[in-house]
């Protein structure tokens, strides 16, 4: 339902705003003001909005979301095109942040108030406030001379083999994948050590103790089982999100992901492009987070009523 | 008042006020702190810190410190005022959703669902830079965009409060709704309000230095956001001038830091965690019972 | 030998600014096999510190002094780690909130056999065979092993954790009120079902509740406690129709019966603070008896009816 909303918002959002996409174009020298009309003609701005409605909601039920304005490529390709860079990039960094971020947040909860637990506490919070951009410029500053520091592969390899083309394009997910992982550690550890100092006062946890279990079985089967759950939910809306968010991530490295392709479209008026692209990230966010859902209900027998 | 008294005993609030604080100053009294005038260069170009230069220059030659200084009072005023915009709309959506209920609530939630699913920097995105490229633009794009989680917590809030009967009991002696809502709910739910402001601060400055970056901030105006940005576009990097490039970050860290200290030590001062944990990396110790124990 | 011996048990707990509270006085306590104790007292007597300490459960700011001994084995000396030897296989637990003390994501007949693999007393197919004998034991049909704990009535949910204290025959079985939060006639039901297994399986019971009834009905002996010592001990009859210690007299009159007309009596004041140190008599505050031998701890003295009383001692109470 939300969906469908969004859909049709996308639709409101890019005829309302000023300027479309011929005007733009009309810096363009011998632009006449037929052309102009012939142009608004071919892509359809000239009928009347609610015409356009409904040629828009039908032509996205064929799959047609337009073609870009820039490269005159049907948008469904180029933003699938573009997820394609990004899924790989930020689920890696998604992923590292998230195991990383869960074996702290216990560790913290377990050592509650000791040294360790403060360390790791402080240093969560830190990571977290840091700015995301000033984050990837300081690593390429670091790193520039050891690692690749931009685009997701090295132009000038041709011809290479499989496990060379592998290799290549590892090394420069490296550093952009790593930036991803800072961003979002933080707060999954914060919030792992947080429902793990909940679920480590829960009756069940002594009861576990008083059947003669060590510590290390209670931590992780009787506590951690009842405090993953809000991990799961903070995974999956994080995923959602960071698939169309990672914009500062993608500018500073140059990675041509969805990110990229959004600040590009929006510096060349490319409604059809942006369009396709909010409508992605609005319906993987949606996508997502009914998955959180659903696997909340299958972790928690109490939900699957 | 009590709540004050309350709060003011836990250091991570002290020290997250004294932060906010301390950068508040700055701001307001920026122009009389800059050694050098941010117009014009005063050393070479992407100067190493030096006795002159505490922080460098940037790729004008102009002073960091100064320029680091000059931007506080930008980068604080979007903060506060794209703050004062979202628990405004915030604050107002939630104390009407959690009054009212029913359709007005439905409506309230609906709309708050639905921005929370579009995620929040494309968008900004988007309607910067068609809209319009002033700090009055900005204050307003990102404002429009961080009163939602204002909305859930005042909400929730004005639930527990209704729960609590005095709503009832007002409205029983014949109290309107406008002063049920300025006696009663507004004195308890104004603390929180306090503390999301200060978040959203935060994230306001945050998201500021995020437009910056992408060429989106207000040209005219020196903020944290287009320092970092001017130092990536003229190749600092490459340079390995860091000294251009960490000053203004370390800023909004601190400035997201002690707002996060804030919020955090409100929220565990309003739900203490009771109950401590069933399992310890130490055991229970042995003690030599003294002969008065057993007295 | 006794199958649990208490010996000069000291429970402290200390608190994070130094100070520290004395939960348990000094208990000496045996209980044999098979036999079914009663532990009766107001709340923050002490009682339910004291069987935590029996399986060593308490918390890492707890100290302890004085020793525990579970057939056999001490169970304080070597701290956490010893007293894992004996939890579950020769002393169990049934605790308080039988909901909450069940893990509600985990089926109830897992929770029931994986202390029996762990502990290596089955394998798991003999596991679960002991599963569907356990849960007949305590009056449960099989099929409760598929469900959760959320999908049981209080009275189930208790029978079931009854099952998995039982599972791994241990020789005591500890429960902290058993029947609080259940109705009267499902209260009736846990307290028989407690007293048949006892004597089925040769177990010892020690059950710490603030329910008179409940010890009436299960109890054979009566341990009255107050403020972390023992001060009275007898037989359950004894000890509630004819009580020697003037606390629990008093305690026994304040309980309201349904079908007799009484005026409603508190025991005037409060018990002391732990945090103290308390000289002589606990009671003695408070105490209609008290005189001027009551300023040094009276010892627990008598034949089969122990009391921790001077008054008592002197012959100076009927």
């Amino acid at each position: 339902m939300i969906a469908f909303i969004a859909i049709s918002f996308s639709f409101v959002l890019f005829r309302v705003l000023p300027g479309d996409v011929v005007t733009n174009m009309s810096r363009v020298p011998n632009m006449t003001k037929e052309a102009q009309a012939a142009l608004r003609a071919q892509f359809g701005i000239d009928k009347p909005m609610v015409e356009q409605y409904g040629l828009y909601l039908e032509q996205l039920g064929r799959g047609n979301l337009g073609v870009s304005y820039q490269s005159q490529q049907p948008v469904l390709g180029e933003v699938l095109h573009a997820v394609g860079n990004t899924i790989p990039m930020v689920g890696l960094g998604t992923v590292a942040a998230i195991l990383v971020g869960t074996l702290i947040g216990v560790t913290a909860a377990y050592r509650q108030g000791s040294a360790r637990d403060r360390v790791i506490t402080g240093a969560a919070m830190i990571v977290y406030s840091l700015p995301v951009q000033w984050v990837g410029l300081l690593l390429l500053v670091w790193l520039a001379g050891w690692l690749p520091t931009s685009g997701m592969s090295d132009p000038y390899l041709f011809d290479a083999g499989f496990w060379t083309t592998v290799q290549d394009r590892a090394l420069h997910m490296l550093l952009p994948a790593t930036c991803v992982a800072l961003m979002l550690f933080g707060s999954f550890a914060l919030v792992v050590r947080s429902s793990q100092l909940e679920a480590l006062g829960d009756d069940h946890v002594l009861t576990a103790r008083a059947k003669g279990y060590g510590n290390r079985r209670i931590v992780w089967r009787e506590a951690f089982r009842s405090a993953m759950l809000p991990l799961i939910t903070l995974s999956t809306l994080t995923l959602g999100f960071v698939i169309g968010g990672v914009v500062l991530v993608e500018a500073v490295f140059s990675w041509p992901g969805v990110g990229l392709g959004t600040v590009q479209a929006v510096a060349a008026r490319d409604y059809p492009l942006l369009q396709g692209i909010f409508l992605f990230i609005t319906v993987s966010v949606v996508g997502f987070n009914f998955l959180g859902d659903v696997l909340h209900s299958v972790l928690d027998p109490r939900v699957a009523e | 008042m009590k709540l004050a008294r309350l709060l003011l005993h836990r250091p991570t609030i002290v020290a997250g006020i004294a932060i906010v604080a301390l950068f508040t100053l700055v701001a307001v009294f920026a122009p009389l702190l800059e050694p050098y005038s941010v117009g014009r260069p005063s050393g070479a170009i992407f100067a190493p810190p030096s006795a002159a230069h505490w922080l460098g220059c940037d790729d004008a030659g102009v002073d960091m410190l100064s320029l680091v200084v000059a931007g506080t009072q930008n980068s604080m005023l979007v903060g506060f005022a794209a703050a004062a915009v979202a628990v405004l709309i915030g604050g107002t959506l939630g104390i009407l959703a959690g009054y009212r209920g029913s359709w007005s609530e439905t409506g309230v939630v609906g709309v708050t669902d639905f921005f929370l699913v579009i995620p929040a920097l494309p968008l900004m995105i988007v309607l910067a830079a068609l809209f319009g490229q002033t700090i009055y633009h900005i204050v307003l794009v990102i404002g429009l965009l961080s009163w939602m989680s204002v909305t859930y917590v005042v909400r929730a809030q004005v639930h527990t409060l209704k729960e609590r009967g005095f709503v009832a009991r007002a409205r029983s002696l014949g109290a309107g709704d406008l002063y049920i809502i300025r006696r009663h709910i507004l004195p308890h739910v104004a603390p929180l309000l306090v503390a999301q402001t200060v978040l959203t601060v935060a994230s306001a400055v945050f998201f500021e230095a995020a437009l910056a970056f992408i060429g989106l901030g207000d040209p005219e105006r020196i903020s944290w956001g287009t320092i970092i940005q001017n130092a990536f576009l003229h190749s600092a990097v490459s340079y390995g001038a860091w000294w251009a490039i960490v000053p203004p970050g370390v800023c909004i860290a601190v400035v997201v830091l002690g707002s996060f200290l804030i919020g955090q030590g409100v929220e565990e001062a309003m739900n203490p965690r009771l109950g401590s944990a069933h399992v310890s990396p130490r055991s229970f110790r042995l003690r030599r019972p003294t002969p008065e124990d057993a007295l | 030998m006794s199958v649990l011996e208490l010996e000069g048990l000291h429970v402290w707990f200390d608190a994070p600014d130094g100070r520290s509270s004395h939960a348990v006085r000094g208990v000496d306590l045996a209980v044999e096999a098979g036999e079914r104790v009663g532990v009766l007292g107001e709340s923050g007597c002490g009682k339910t510190t004291m069987i935590l300490a029996a399986m060593g459960l308490l918390p890492s700011f707890a100290s302890v002094g004085g020793s525990v001994h579970l057939d056999g084995i001490d169970v304080l000396a070597g701290g956490e780690k010893s007293a894992r030897k004996v939890r579950w296989t020769h002393a169990a637990m049934v605790f308080q909130g039988a909901m909450s003390a069940m893990n509600p994501v985990h089926r109830i007949g897992k929770q029931i056999a994986d202390p029996m693999v762990f502990h290596k007393r089955r394998s798991p197919a003999e596991a679960r065979a002991r599963t569907c004998e356990v849960l007949e034991l305590v009056g449960l049909p099989a099929s409760v092993a598929r469900r959760y704990p959320h999908e049981l009535s209080g009275g189930m949910r208790q029978r079931a954790v009854i099952a998995m204290a039982i599972g791994c025959e241990p020789r005591v079985l500890f429960a902290d009120e058993p029947t609080t939060a259940l109705d009267v006639v499902v209260q009736a039901q846990i307290g028989d079902l407690l007293a048949e297994l006892t004597e089925r399986l040769g177990l010892a019971l020690v059950m710490v509740t603030h329910d008179i009834g409940m010890i009436a009905e299960t109890a054979e002996r009566a341990v009255v406690m107050y403020a972390g010592a023992i001060v009275e001990d007898g037989r359950a009859f004894d000890v509630l129709t004819a009580p020697r210690h003037p606390y629990t007299r008093l305690l026994l009159e304040a309980t309201p019966v349904v079908n007799r007309e009484r005026p409603l009596v508190s025991i005037p004041g409060t018990p002391p603070r732990l945090d103290e140190h308390i000289s002589g008599c606990a009671f003695a505050a408070r105490c209609p008896r008290v005189f001027e031998e009551c300023a040094v701890r009276p010892p627990l003295l008598g034949d089969g009816h122990v009391v921790a009383c001077h008054a008592v001692a002197r012959g100076r109470l009927s």
